[in-house]
């Protein structure tokens, strides 16, 4: 930076010049697979987390087209595009069909699953080696621009994205399908009743955004190395283009993978430390300046689908059932004496994870706003306590980490009490990100990725029994309370505006206030799981922030049972007994557990607990 | 029925916990943690290393007076709590002896910080950073791999005798980085007072943006580069900057890559004359290694990497532990550790009593592409006695017991 | 000159894009009056509704409510000074009970403490069991709203309006889709209580038996405009209202 502020002025507009085509080419393939993801959400509502993963198998169906089998790249990778369209089209009928009309979350669930699988299986598959992708035939060199070398295939890459983007506008304008994919898009009740096949439509379009995921993986090779972990880094830029430039909107999607491609190309050169947080700063800016992204309409009719909300706990269930949870707690005390240090480790872990995800559900099920992000309330919790750790007593440290995760909480509540739905989601997701960021890189305060290490509690706590104990103690506890806060105003208030907003405000019921509330009450319970974690492990690292965390408590609320009180209680427990004894038995555990989730979804899509007191 | 259900799964699950911790049984166990699932490219070939020398040792009569030695692996998945919810399992559940493993830095820390706790020997084969045995050494950890430290301050030897003094770094944004960087910068300053840094880069860990990364870079106009990115992110640094020509007349000085593991893949396309740490492991002659090369292309019909010439030096330092403690307790381990010397198929090392590193060093040499292929030429081999600091240097990095 | 009106607007104005979908709206209301705003489709008054309401914003203009200014207010704030709503579509809280609904919304002028505090179960019934009885809804109060039919859930949304005691009514539609015989028992209702607590009342309504049968006072929307406003048999008489409505396709059976 320093260098380049010295430069003479032509030189550096040299420079300007060539960055922001640097910027373009790797904006090309990333519009590829967010405009697959944007048409897909836009018809279905399906937020395809396969999506990077579908990009995946197109690259290394390329390469075994090419590796393998001597096709030619320019032959291979629509080849490639073709096949991945398929796989779209199996993955549509066999997994998402039966998801529809229920939780708009569950194809999300599902979908995740599948990264699981493949997370595992492309290994297996395709080698763990690293493999460099093969060369473009006749685009192998370079070009002189403003006194630069380019490589030419870059320039090709340059053009492909408005290339596709006027095949897809010709397409959505000019053809029947095009004409019913934008009706879809704009009112899917109005599509239907005007007898629109919809599961045809719906496998059509997965078929074509997957296509175009894997057509960008293809196109991708001549400039990647294919490894098995490509999936999440594409997915999360996807969502963040397809969110900055509106969810449906394929020339937003354009502009934001441009604007995202070269933003970061400069942004490098300006602050090469950012790469981490470069994304996430660019997404919320777009995102407070405006909520429904670049070009995003500000409701998506259809968004919210109708939902099972969860009433009280034990609601309709009568004294028996609370003798019956009165003596699972007494079962859960004797087990403290009785348990060996590593079931009793393993069961506090699992009672961290029914804070964390009871934490989520308050958000998500009683409140009805999605987070994407909500590790973010755990992270803070943790670090809080972590950070207060290293002066404090262990009590207090936990105190404090309590109240940072609240205030937190709040305060973000604040900034977003007027969002809804996915740009929610996605901000809550882009404030994680950003507090990841800040956790990795802020070494002096935080250790960056070595972590805060040496958290360890004061007898007599500091053994597998006293920590289950106490964690025991406050898990009940906090327990007990949302129960009784599930039953007062306060929530229903908040059922009630997931019902219909703009009734409860016509009823002057206080909307925002509550959602606030709800967030500071969630970021406690999240932050003192994250408390009761951090002295557990004796250690705070950043992937506490990680998408890993919050995409673990998605999973535990809904295999739970989005629409019962109890039922994070129920995933949680599952989840994470599931992983930790399939964990021990083999590293290709996420395989397992992601074919186990998907099996649930399709199996009991309501999650393993339903709502017994009615409901829709 | 789905709550029943549940119901039974939760019994189930628990019913699979032993109730008791497990007691040594016949075979001596050992627990290994590594990010298999995260980084397969080095820790299969690892795995292959470790599982090889753990046949050859069973074959020879085991350890401690006939006892079979088992290694019980766990994946960490990247992630320091995954880790430290393995070695919590691998220490409660199934009554290991010792901890070894991990690949990641920050990984290794926080294993070996419980370690530490828990008062449960570490070996810890991989992990590079120099907290692990200097800020943060503990009394329970041991490392085997040469540190960033080590294999810095045999790069900065070479790059401190080139003409250049205009010097650009590009390293993946992370412990690992971070710190080779802050290394080589500190002792190219002390050795060269001359040179200036005039560019940095931070991509994000397998997630390089080679094309504007090496642009930018080219905008500083370097004489030298010092790279630390290594895997997929080292494939497309090499690709973008040969296309766009910012290697040309300039020399690169290159973390960790003559190691195959991250050589091989680069195939054609590996470039001339990087001054590399790795591993020249076809041209290592001494009649030890051949026969550890020959035992491992027999077994797994590939060819060993640095994985795993790790993997198989850990397998037999954890034996010459057992051997020279007598016993498998903690206390016993550690002294036993301290001052260990085992011979490696490329050579003796010791755990230096001081920091608890072992002596293992690095081959240091130049990258050169040869029928197609990448290898290192003009290599030598450098004992990590030999850049280490002394005890006292040592001592006073290490914190107060 | 507002002195007597409980409700009054002046010049209000609002467009969308390029049109002008409120132009210079004036009129009051006096206190305790049901008044009727007719209009055919796309007139404006369900905007306007909504910007009484406090749920959409005006481009510019006066709304007095007891002379005090709550243009620019939020929905909440509108609904505290006394102005209850029902909407076109019903929408009741479709995860509550009939009885839920009515309780909460009762809660909502108690402190934050006690909202927080105290089950919903532990709050006073009576009054609510009043409002529900008053609508006819009382032995349904332990059904799911969701479960109500038609005309029940727009019974419970005008029971859910009452709850407040609102002294400004304001009801977008509220007889559509009702039989016949159900419109008048539910109109009934609702003048029933004007008389006995004075609660004003504007509403809006395409069926003209209902609007010529109830309503004292009707204002005419045409395309943005105040075209009317007056005693029913002055409106059915003026002949720029017969033209705008005999110029859409809108019924205008009763006209």
């Amino acid at each position: 930076m320093i260098a380049a502020n010295a430069l003479p002025h032509a030189e550096r507009m040299d420079f300007i010049v060539i960055q922001a085509l640097n910027g373009l080419a790797g904006a090309s393939s990333l519009f590829l697979v967010a405009a697959g993801l944007s048409l897909i959400f836009g018809v279905s509502r399906v937020v395809n987390f396969a999506h990077g993963t579908v990009f995946m198998v197109g690259a290394y169906l390329a390469w075994t087209l090419i590796g393998r089998l001597g096709v030619n790249f320019w032959l291979a990778a629509p080849l490639a595009a073709l096949a991945t369209a398929a796989l779209g089209g199996a993955i549509e009928v066999l997994v998402l069909r039966r998801l529809y009309g229920r939780h708009e979350l569950l194809p999300l669930l599902a979908t995740f699953a599948l990264v699981l699988v493949a997370h595992d299986l492309v290994p297996l598959i395709w080698g763990a080696q690293d493999i460099i992708g093969p060369r473009a035939p006749g685009l192998t060199g370079a070009v002189a621009v403003a006194g630069r070398l380019l490589p030419s295939y870059d320039l090709f890459l340059i053009l492909v994205a408005p290339v596709v983007l006027a095949g897809l506008w010709l397409m959505l304008n000019r053809t029947r399908f095009g004409r019913i994919v934008r009706a879809a898009t704009e009112d899917p009740e109005m599509a239907a009743a005007l007898g629109i096949r919809q599961d045809r439509l719906f496998t059509t379009v997965f078929m074509l955004g997957c296509g175009l995921a894997g057509l960008g993986g293809a196109l991708r090779l001549p400039r990647e190395t294919l490894h098995h972990s490509l999936d999440t880094q594409v997915i999360v830029s996807a969502f963040v283009v397809v969110v900055i430039g509106g969810m449906g909107s394929l020339g937003g999607a354009f502009v934001a993978s441009a604007i995202v491609g070269v933003v970061s190309a400069f942004g490098i050169v300006v602050w090469p430390q950012g790469t981490l947080a470069m994304l996430f700063v660019i997404m919320a800016v777009v995102l407070v300046a405006r909520p429904q992204g670049l070009f995003g309409r500000p409701a998506l009719p259809g968004a919210h689908r109708p939902l099972a909300l969860p009433s009280p706990p034990l609601a309709g269930y009568g004294r028996k059932a609370e003798l019956g949870v009165l003596g699972g707690v007494a079962a859960l005390g004797a087990f403290g004496f009785v348990g060996s240090p590593f079931a009793l480790d393993v069961a506090t872990q699992a009672l961290i994870a029914v804070l964390f995800a009871v934490s989520l559900h308050l958000l998500i099920g009683w409140a009805g706003l999605i987070s994407f992000g909500h590790t973010a309330l755990f992270g803070l919790g943790a670090y809080g306590a972590a950070l207060l750790g290293q002066h404090l007593p262990f009590g207090l440290a936990m105190v404090g980490g309590v109240a940072v995760a609240a205030l937190g909480a709040a305060a973000f509540g604040v900034l977003v009490r007027r969002m809804k739905g996915v740009y929610l989601a996605m901000l809550t997701l882009a404030f994680s990100q950003l507090l990841f960021a800040t956790a990795f890189q802020w070494v002096s305060l935080t250790g960056g990725d070595n972590g805060i290490l040496g958290l360890w509690p004061d007898p007599p706590w500091d053994t597998a029994g006293g920590w289950y104990a106490l964690t025991l103690c406050l898990s009940v506890l906090c327990l007990v309370g949302l129960a009784y806060l599930y039953r007062t105003p306060f929530a229903y208030t908040l059922r009630a505006a997931q019902d219909s907003e703009a009734r409860a405000r016509a009823d002057a019921l206080p909307v925002d206030g509550s959602r606030i509330l709800a967030f500071a009450v969630s970021g406690a319970v999240a932050g003192l799981a994250g408390a009761l974690l951090v002295f557990l492990k004796g250690s705070a690292f950043p992937s506490l922030f990680a998408v890993q965390q919050s995409v673990d408590g998605l999973v535990m609320v809904l295999l739970g049972g989005i629409a019962n009180p109890l039922g994070p209680v129920a995933g949680a427990v599952a989840y994470t007994l599931g992983v930790t004894v399939i964990a021990t038995l083999t590293p290709s555990w996420h395989m397992i557990v992601g074919a186990a989730i998907l099996v649930l979804t399709q199996a009991l899509p309501g999650g393993l607990l339903r709502n017994r007191a009615g409901g829709v | 029925m789905s709550r029943r259900l549940l119901a039974a799964a939760f019994t189930a699950v628990f019913a699979a916990l032993p109730l008791a911790s497990a007691h040594a049984a016949e075979p001596v166990k050992v627990g290994e943690i590594n990010s298999y699932s995260r980084i397969p490219a080095f820790t299969l070939p690892y795995r292959n290393g470790w599982e090889l020398a753990v046949e050859q040792i069973n074959a020879k009569g085991g350890v401690l007076g006939g006892r079979k030695l088992e290694i019980v692996a766990r994946d960490d998945a990247g992630t320091p709590e995954q880790a430290l919810t393995a070695a919590n399992e691998l220490v409660r559940r199934e009554g290991v002896v010792m901890l070894a493993g991990t690949y990641l830095s920050n990984v290794g820390l926080a294993v070996s910080d419980y370690a530490a706790k828990r008062g449960v020997v570490f070996l810890a084969s991989e992990p590079l950073t120099d907290a692990l045995t200097w800020s943060n050494g503990n009394t329970e950890t041991f490392r085997l791999r040469p540190s960033t430290y080590v294999q810095t301050a045999i790069l900065v030897r070479e790059a401190a005798k080139l003409p250049a003094k205009r010097w650009a770094t590009i390293a993946p944004n992370y412990e690992y980085g971070q710190a080779a960087v802050r290394n080589f910068k500190e002792l190219l300053k002390a050795a060269r007072p001359d040179v200036e840094f005039v560019a940095e880069q931070w991509p994000a860990q397998f997630g390089l943006d080679a094309g504007p990364t090496v642009e930018a870079l080219e905008q500083a106009k370097p004489d030298a580069i010092f790279n630390v990115t290594f895997s997929s992110d080292l494939s497309k640094f090499v690709r973008e900057g040969t296309a766009r020509g910012l290697f040309k007349n300039r020399t690169v000085v290159s973390l960790l890559t003559g190691e195959p593991d991250y050589l091989v893949p680069l195939g054609a396309e590996t470039p001339e004359g990087w001054i590399v740490t790795g591993y020249p492991w076809d041209a290592i002659e001494s009649p030890e290694h051949k026969a550890y090369v020959k035992a491992y292309q027999d077994k797994f019909h590939e060819n060993p990497t640095m994985g795993s010439l790790v993997g198989y030096n850990m397998g037999l330092a954890i034996k010459a532990t057992l051997d020279r403690a007598g016993s498998t307790k903690s206390a016993d381990l550690i002294k036993a550790l301290e001052g260990l010397k085992f011979a490696a198929p490329t050579g003796e090392i010791t755990f230096r009593a001081s920091d608890h590193q072992s002596t293992m060093g690095a081959w240091v040499g130049k990258t050169a592409l040869v029928d197609g292929k990448g290898k290192m030429v003009d290599w030598r081999y450098v004992d990590g006695a030999d850049v280490l600091p002394d005890a006292a240097a040592v001592k006073a990095l290490r914190p107060a017991k | 000159m507002t002195g007597l009106a409980h409700l009054s607007v002046r010049d209000l104005r609002k467009h969308y894009d390029a049109t002008l979908v409120l132009n210079e709206i004036a009129f009051d209301i006096p206190r305790g009056e049901i008044a009727a705003l007719i209009g055919p489709n796309g007139a404006g008054k369900s905007t306007l509704f909504g910007i009484l309401s406090g749920a959409l914003k005006a481009d510019g203009g006066t709304v007095l409510l007891d002379g005090e200014g709550i243009l620019g207010l939020s929905p909440e704030a509108v609904a505290r000074r006394g102005v209850g709503r029902t909407f076109q579509t019903s929408q009741p809280y479709r995860s509550l009970r009939v009885i839920d609904s009515l309780l909460l919304i009762q809660s909502g002028s108690s402190s934050a403490w006690s909202r927080l505090t105290k089950p919903l179960g532990r709050w006073p019934r009576e009054a609510v069991l009043a409002v529900l009885d008053e609508v006819g809804l009382a032995d349904l109060a332990d059904a799911p709203s969701a479960a109500l039919s038609y005309g029940d859930a727009k019974r419970l949304e005008l029971a859910m309006a009452l709850a407040r005691s609102p002294s400004l009514l304001l009801m977008d539609e509220p007889t559509a889709g009702m039989a016949p015989g159900e419109r008048v028992a539910f109109m009934e209702l609702v003048r029933q209580r004007s008389a006995e607590r004075g609660m004003t009342v504007l509403f809006t309504e395409h069926d003209m038996a209902t609007v010529f049968g109830f309503a004292a006072r009707v204002l005419v929307l045409d395309r943005g405009r105040m075209i009317a406003d007056g005693a029913p048999e002055t409106v059915r008489a003026d002949a720029e209202v017969r033209r705008a409505y005999l110029g859409t396709a809108t019924p205008t059976k009763a006209l």
